[in-house]
């Protein structure tokens, strides 16, 4: 039996209608509100059933908020957008304008965070400058909107320069425990307190450390005494470093600077190795009103032993007649001191005349000690190149109560001895006692 | 269902009185189903076909299906609303559905029958368009796509259409009322194909024409 032509235009007229009804079979056209979304959210991604997404919600930095250059990184946290389907991921944008036309941060792909919330840490970001951030989430082959751009804004760089060291500089002679001195660091920015460490080490690596300290900044310049004993004769490196601890900066290092201690003299317990001199306690409790200000000396016999200590006095030191004799007026004696097995001992040796300065002949090497008639120990001494010896000014103490006139002194300094003929090349500088 | 129990009975009756005098070519009838299966809803359409043997009609159908939302649909709907109401501060609302737009054509198979009442089986192919009607309101006033883009991207799971083909599968009896007239009672069971397939099930009478 066939189809007759009547009933054929009715099987065309079924198909008709059904391709009339039916317009890109098989294809998911999203309509409203995802195809009025902006251009680069809202668009399903091939023929597969997309996902919905919500816009995620920021949570830090809050809005407008100031961030100090120093707690950079900056953090960006948003609560999790809501999805239809599968896990999110986020994009996260900086820019220095709200339209975000100059992005200076992109971070994107980053995997949802546990908790509700996803963060991200930025790069750093240039100080002193206003930025705009905004995040949205992607699920679902759905990406979803960008939330509202927020404001914030990195604080001024804060810049420490290095502190400028005063002493001891590279090649002094200090004290087991020496001041450290820098000249306070200058800054630039909202800096906070500043505090200075002090490294003291045995190497120029400051590896290890022998002491380190942090103190607070002094007027103009920050000083740091240890508070336990150097090592002796042992050449050592200090450097200081800024630091502004609420800022968390550090700023620069000082040029590390060497130096040597030497052994102390507590002249309360200096053996006076002269048989008519004032004892150590007895001569540490005179005043001090002289103050060392150079020693000048040279062991070789061929410079006589000249040994010149000058120095200055806060006022006048009266003079008296050297064993009677009036037209020998004599006011100050040269007192040396040596480390004798671990003991200084010392005393009153050359009277200074007046008019006549402060340099004396006949301390040479191998003089020093055997012509100053001192007392036994010291009677045998010969200091050896670079030995640390002590040095002082007093009114007249050789054969003390003798020729005694105000009984006063100075300080003492301490420095390697030197002797031309022995390999020294150089003057020695004095450290103060 | 009172009404469609009346018109069957009374159908059932004229049927018996006018059946030696029926027109068999062909047919065109309005129906009207209820369906049911995600969710209950109504359906409506025109069906049409014309006879190609004496048990074999081909027939076209077009209609709709007011909503065919399952509870997924409905709960990704009802996600989205509720993380609206954490995002932005106006009270949420939202209607979610899932309108289909189907059409299609077959074979009606028509066993030669002693009775009054014609049975069919019928199988037919189409296409089935499926809307995702989703509308939110803030603060009580419907939100125009602008409102709700700064909140959420809707993704093709709660917005949009996409069209599919659509299988049918049914059966029922033909009532005729006189020498014209023409009472279907039917069920239609209908598979629309996609990444998420649809069931629907519709069950209604016709009422047309014979000629």
């Amino acid at each position: 039996m066939s189809i007759s032509h009547k009933k054929y235009k009715l099987i065309t007229t079924v198909a008709t209608t059904a391709c009339i009804l039916v317009t890109a079979c098989g294809k998911n056209n999203p309509s409203s509100p995802s195809e009025n979304a902006t251009a680069s959210s809202g668009t399903a991604v091939g023929a597969e059933v997309t996902g919905s997404v919500t816009v995620p919600q920021p949570v830090s930095p809050a809005a407008n908020v100031t961030v100090r250059n120093a707690d950079q990184p900056v953090t960006l946290i948003v609560t999790n957008a809501v999805t239809t389907k599968g896990p999110n991921t986020y994009d996260f944008e900086v820019a220095t304008d709200s339209g975000f036309a100059n992005k200076v941060g992109t971070k994107t792909g980053i995997a949802e965070g546990i908790g509700g919330r996803t963060s991200v840490a930025l790069d750093r970001l240039p100080a002193n400058a206003d930025y705009y951030w905004h995040a949205r989430a992607q699920a679902g082959g759905t990406v979803g909107p960008f939330t509202a751009a927020r404001k914030f804004t990195i604080g001024p760089a804060i810049l420490i320069d290095a502190p400028a060291p005063i002493a001891p500089l590279s090649g002094a002679q200090t004290s087991a425990r020496p001041t450290f001195r820098v000249r306070n660091a200058t800054r630039t920015g909202p800096a906070g307190a500043i505090t200075y460490k002090f490294d003291v080490a045995a190497s120029s690596t400051f590896n290890p450390l022998i002491v380190t300290a942090t103190v607070n900044e002094g007027v103009n310049e920050t000083g740091f005494i240890p508070t336990s004993d150097l090592p002796i004769n042992a050449p050592l490196w200090w450097r200081a470093t800024a630091l502004d601890a609420a800022n968390s900066i550090t700023g620069g290092t000082s040029a590390a600077q060497s130096f040597t201690t030497s052994l102390a003299i507590d002249l309360s317990k200096v053996i006076v190795s002269y048989p008519a001199a004032p004892s150590g306690p007895t001569v540490n409790a005179w005043p001090q009103s002289a103050t060392i200000t150079s020693v000048e000396q040279d062991g070789n016999p061929a410079a006589a032993g000249i040994m010149c200590i000058a120095f200055t006095t806060s006022h006048d030191w009266p003079s008296t007649p050297f064993f009677g004799a009036e037209e020998v007026q004599v006011y100050a004696n040269q007192w040396y001191f040596a480390n004798i097995g671990g003991q200084w001992y010392g005393g009153p040796g050359e009277y200074l005349r007046v008019g006549r300065g402060f340099c004396k002949t006949g301390q040479g090497t191998n003089a020093i000690g055997p012509d100053g008639g001192w007392n036994t120990v010291m009677a045998s001494w010969a200091p050896k190149v670079g030995e640390m010896v002590g040095y002082m000014i007093s009114t007249p103490a050789r054969n003390w109560p003798g020729m005694r006139t105000i009984d006063e002194r100075s300080d003492i300094v301490v420095q390697p001895w030197r002797d031309t003929s022995l390999g020294s090349t150089s003057t020695t500088r004095g450290v103060h006692r | 269902m009172k009404s469609v129990v009346m018109v069957l009975a009374g159908a059932i009756v004229l049927g018996g009185v006018a059946s030696a005098q029926t027109s068999d070519r062909g047919y065109v009838e309005g129906v009207a189903q209820s369906a049911f299966g995600n969710v209950t809803s109504q359906s409506y359409g025109v069906e049409f076909g014309a006879t190609i043997r004496p048990t074999l009609q081909v027939y076209g159908e077009f209609g709709q299906i007011r909503d065919v939302a399952d509870t997924a649909f409905t709960t990704n709907a009802s996600t989205i609303a509720s993380a609206l109401a954490q995002v932005q501060s106006a009270a949420v609302g939202f209607t979610a559905k899932r309108p289909v737009l189907f059409g299609g054509g077959g074979i009606k198979f028509r066993p030669a029958t002693t009775m009054k009442v014609q049975p069919y089986v019928l199988g037919g192919f189409g296409f089935g368009q499926v809307k995702n009607d989703v509308t939110y309101t803030l603060g009580g006033t419907e939100a125009t796509d602008s409102a709700l883009a700064p909140y959420v991207t809707l993704g093709s799971d709660l917005s949009g259409s996409s069209t599919h083909p659509m299988l049918t599968l049914g059966g029922g009896a033909d009532v005729p009322l006189g020498r014209m007239l023409l009472l279907d009672l039917q069920y239609r069971y209908g598979r629309i194909f996609g990444d998420e397939g649809i069931s629907t099930n519709r069950a209604g009478v016709g009422f047309g024409v014979r000629f």
